[in-house]
């Protein structure tokens, strides 16, 4: 098989595990936040109160994220069989603190490992023994093992490098990974790019890097907010559905969904992509600069109460709408021009 | 007459897969080609394809971003795999290229 396809195959598994976190990462992801910010920061190593008890249940799902995208990239390579040694092995890569690299690691491995071992000629007396014992053991103990003893020794030693300088990250360095991550967010609207900053921002959540995950939340909602302003600043530039999809995908964003900047983007790429891009990057960069960060996984907007500093955040997300609005615009009303003196030339050459 | 199936599926399953299914009814349509599209979305499996559809079907698409769930309920069959983006932005060509397919086995 060539590389090509091979990594685009590996892509479409790692999205189909992304895709089933997701709604784990929000139900985890928001108790989590709640238990934060009724109960205080003294939630975090406490049963003994109502919110203690909330966290620990949030806490608990964001500590399914790493087999669970091992099981679930594991299923999507091999099916069904693949299921069960791909949990398995996910929860020794989450025990060894190999993180969410870890956990794309052994699902891979135990992915292809089945659909090698399905392939294994055997007599047809023995078929259901394949299926129920030796597939799921003989995966399990390998991938695990090899896991444990090999492979997840360096991955587990760059895991926790990450986590180290992204905790201590500060000045140029954030500014670079907020306005990243921002970018990222931007570049799909909900897509694939995006769903690699969203995973990479969740996984940092999880290991209490909050400057990653602030960064990568702060994301969602800019490039709504983006073509809102920019349909308020210059309506002639915008049909009237496309005003009205303006507020709609507003109101999208302030709950946390990008998609509603779709429409926009598929009407006129090149004026709107980089557009957003840049604002998200510009919101993103700022923020991290300042250091604001915020310990939940609410979105853009409703995150505004619980940042360090939501001054400077609401600024950040501010500065970040109107640059990409002015840009949008810009690049939108050249394009028009250019046409309208196109359609002039054309209409000389007629006479 | 052509008949088609698809499967769309996108990460979240909020968006791009209905956005998909939107794109290859509006085009089928245009072109007269009766389709019937499953969406592998947040909610799970909607508007399942039954045995009966697959069976009947000159062509399979898939709009699809993830793996297909349920894939073995096509085998034997044309596919067509595209990305979602692809069905958004260019739904006519791929509908094109699905009937082409399917009138390649005539």
């Amino acid at each position: 098989m060539n590389i090509k396809k091979f990594g685009k195959e590996l892509t479409r598994h790692f999205q189909s595990g992304v895709s089933y976190m997701i709604p784990l990462v929000t139900a985890a992801g928001l108790l989590t936040s709640l238990a934060v910010i009724f109960g205080g920061q003294e939630v975090w190593d406490t049963t003994e109160t109502f919110w203690g008890v909330v966290r620990m249940i949030g806490q608990t799902g964001l500590g399914f994220i790493v087999p669970m995208i091992s099981g679930y990239i594991a299923y999507s390579i091999s099916d069904r069989p693949g299921l069960a040694p791909g949990f398995v092995t996910g929860i020794v890569a989450n025990e060894m603190g190999a993180g969410f690299i870890g956990g794309m690691v052994t699902g891979i491995l135990t992915g292809y490992l089945v659909n090698l071992l399905k392939k294994m000629p055997i007599s047809p007396k023995v078929q259901t023994l394949k299926s129920i014992i030796i597939i799921p053991f003989i995966t399990t103990a390998v991938v695990g093992l090899a896991m444990w003893y090999v492979i997840g020794v360096p991955i587990t030693a760059m895991t926790e490098g990450l986590t180290n300088w992204l905790n201590g990250m500060s000045g140029a360095n954030a500014t670079f990974l907020g306005a990243l991550l921002g970018a990222m967010m931007a570049f799909d609207m909900g897509g694939p790019i995006n769903k690699i900053a969203y995973a990479f921002g969740t996984a940092s959540f999880a290991s209490g890097s909050y400057a990653a995950s602030t960064a990568m939340l702060l994301g969602i909602g800019i490039p709504p907010l983006v073509m809102f302003i920019a349909t308020l600043l210059n309506k002639n530039l915008y049909s009237d559905a496309e005003r009205d999809n303006g507020k709609t995908a507003m109101i999208m964003g302030l709950v946390g969904i990008t998609e509603g900047t779709i429409p926009f983007a598929v009407a006129d790429p090149l004026a709107v992509i980089p557009s957003i891009v840049v604002g998200t990057a510009v919101s993103g960069g700022i923020n991290a600069f300042f250091g604001v960060t915020h310990q939940t996984m609410l979105s853009t907007f409703m995150a505004i109460p619980f940042t360090s500093n939501a001054i400077i955040y609401v600024i950040s997300i501010l500065i970040g709408g109107v640059v990409g609005a002015l840009m949008v615009n810009v690049i939108k009303d050249l394009k028009k021009r250019r046409k309208e003196e196109t359609t002039e030339l054309q209409g000389e050459d007629n006479r | 007459m052509t008949k088609i199936v698809a499967v769309t599926a996108c990460i979240a399953g909020l968006a791009h897969t209905y956005m998909a299914k939107a794109n290859l009814e509006k085009f089928a349509k245009q072109k007269n080609i009766e389709i019937k599209v499953e969406t592998q979305g947040a909610m799970g499996i909607e508007n399942k394809l039954s045995e009966e559809d697959i069976k009947e079907a000159d062509v399979v698409i898939f709009s699809v971003d993830t793996n297909v769930a349920d894939r073995d309920r096509f085998e034997h069959k044309k596919i067509l795999e595209v990305g979602t983006s692809e069905v958004i932005k260019k739904g006519e060509e791929v509908i094109g290229k699905a009937i082409n397919m399917a009138e390649g086995e005539k």
